[in-house]
């Protein structure tokens, strides 16, 4: 089963946004992904997701600024319900999906 | 921003901006010692040579200090520039600023004309190399970002700044150059309004969104505000040479940058207003501090247009560096470094591979209540020193004092973070990575 977190950085000041995330991918269980809301783009996150074995979707054109999806790179099951969220977005802003062709 | 452009593995090594960092409040202690020193005196004219070498600790040693460090810091990591060599070139600069100052500053205390050449020549190589390396490297910058812009536009204004100080400089040494009329005035202006002010402006932008939690400055205002700023100096600055005599167009130009700088604050302080997250914060309180002082420079500045005062001109030096500058960077600062040191704690971390680390939280790496003590002590010297503008035989040797004590907190504070990032036992595994 496909399980949405949500993490709400939006009013958060650097690099608390990161530290949190960080800290909640860890806890994704097979088919969970982490939603983050903020104002700016995390690209120092970017750097730490791939280290650890994550792919991300970046999008804007949500209620905050840029919306993040994050899934562990080798979970199947999370990353096509990430995928029709983000489409319901209007852009992708920068993504790592490995398992993309 | 692109996303390449923020990355890890463009942040340069701690020591390149913390060197900076670090001599900047020992010069700032300087300035303080030498006014102590001097007396009531040093404020008695704006020529006085002790307020000259004390202003040059302020305006070279502390500020321009800072923003070297902070420039070589920001442009890898925010604008996707990388400086080749940054630790030599980091050495290098640093070694040729502080060489110069302390040059600069002996020759109006001791009344050397050796110094001013020596100066002049250290000066010159800091201001061109950083100059040039600066603006080759940014020209290969990847980010679209309007803080590349305008850092190119501070740039700018600094090598306008630079060369009038280093000619002056020569001017005082034997056979010195022949000093132009207007020269000191274009110099301090370029230096104040142009290089101080446009860096400050350029830099909030980023900054302040980031850290304070507002909405973005208006797109208009960051795309052509530093640009407009630029364009008035030079116009005032033509005005000024080639004729004199039409004080209407002066007026005009000077206005109008009044104008430009009084919408900045306007701006920031709506900003400031509207920040999302309503829990206290000394750094905003360093902001609002700085903004006032802005707005008192602006009122003092508009007054001297009319010539009431010889003491106002003093007065505007005050606002601008003390005041704005000092209480702006001063702000910054307590962001920047904090965020510095669990950056590169942050980076440590992963090259180890560890995907968990004990890394302290901003609030640790520099106590609030540290960064308290320092904004209370730098309220109290600012007040003391717009007495001192008016009753220098009352208020000067204790404002001095407490530019002492505020210098020495912030010494204290800087130095304790990067004691804690030493005390993780990280430099030496940093260092390899260079």
């Amino acid at each position: 089963m496909v399980r949405e977190h949500l993490l709400d950085a939006v009013e958060m000041e650097p690099p608390e946004p990161l530290v949190r995330a960080l800290e909640m991918v860890e806890n994704l269980g097979k088919g969970d992904y982490l939603r983050m809301r903020h104002r700016l783009e995390p690209c120092l996150l970017y750097d730490n997701l791939k280290k650890r074995g994550f792919s991300f979707i970046t999008c804007s054109g949500g209620d905050a600024a840029y919306e993040i999806f994050i899934w562990r790179e080798a979970d199947a099951e999370a990353r096509p319900v990430v995928q029709a969220q983000a489409d319901k977005l209007d852009k992708i802003v920068s993504c790592v999906n490995p398992t993309d062709p | 921003m692109t996303p390449a452009a923020l990355s890890l593995a463009q942040t340069p090594p701690l020591s390149v901006p913390l060197r900076f960092f670090l001599t900047a409040p020992l010069f700032a202690m300087a300035c303080g010692i030498i006014l102590f020193w001097a007396g009531p005196d040093a404020f008695s004219s704006r020529w006085h040579p002790a307020l000259l070498a004390a202003t040059h600790f302020l305006t070279l040693g502390f500020l321009t200090m800072i923003m070297i460090g902070a420039l070589q810091q920001l442009t890898p990591v925010l604008m996707g520039a990388q400086i080749s060599h940054p630790v030599l070139f980091s050495t290098v600069i640093h070694l040729l600023l502080s060489a110069g100052t302390l040059a600069l500053a002996g020759g109006w205390l001791w009344h050397k004309v050796g110094l001013f050449t020596l100066a002049g020549i250290l000066l010159g190589l800091a201001s061109t190399g950083f100059i040039l390396v600066l603006l080759i490297t940014l020209r290969k910058a990847h980010s679209g970002h309007v803080t590349v812009r305008s850092t190119k536009v501070a740039l700018t204004a600094f090598a306008v700044t630079s060369v009038l100080g280093v000619y002056l400089a020569l001017g005082y040494s034997r056979n010195g150059l022949e000093r132009l009329p207007g020269m000191t005035d274009q110099h301090m202006t370029w230096g104040l309004v142009g290089w101080v002010s446009l860096l400050i402006m350029g830099v909030a932008y980023q900054v302040v969104p980031m850290f304070q939690i507002t909405p973005n400055y208006p797109r208009l205002m960051m795309r052509w505000f530093t640009t407009a700023i630029l364009l008035l100096l030079l116009c005032w600055s033509l005005v000024q040479v080639f004729l004199p005599d039409e004080i209407w167009i002066l007026q005009l130009t000077e206005g109008l940058l009044a104008f430009t700088l009084m919408c900045f604050l306007v701006v920031s302080l709506n900003l400031l207003s509207r920040r999302r997250r309503r829990v206290p914060d000394v750094t905003l309180n360093f902001w609002h501090v700085s903004l006032s002082c802005l707005l008192l420079a602006i009122i003092v500045w508009s007054l001297s247009l009319t010539d009431i005062g010889d003491r106002l001109g003093l007065l505007f030096g005050v606002l601008m560096i003390a005041g704005f500058s000092m209480s702006a960077v001063s702000g910054m600062l307590y962001k920047i470094v904090p965020f510095l040191i669990w950056l590169h704690l942050n980076n440590y971390i992963q090259g180890k591979d560890r995907t968990r680390g004990m890394i302290p939280n901003m609030k640790q790496i520099i106590p609030e209540r540290n960064v308290c003590l320092h904004f209370r002590a730098h309220n109290l010297m600012l007040l003391l020193s717009f007495l001192a503008v008016f009753w220098p035989d009352y208020f000067l040797r204790p404002a001095a004092l407490l530019l002492i004590v505020t210098s020495t907190i912030l010494f204290r504070n800087l130095y304790s973070a990067l004691h804690l990032y030493n005390h993780m036992g990280i430099q030496r595994v940093a260092s390899c990575q260079e």
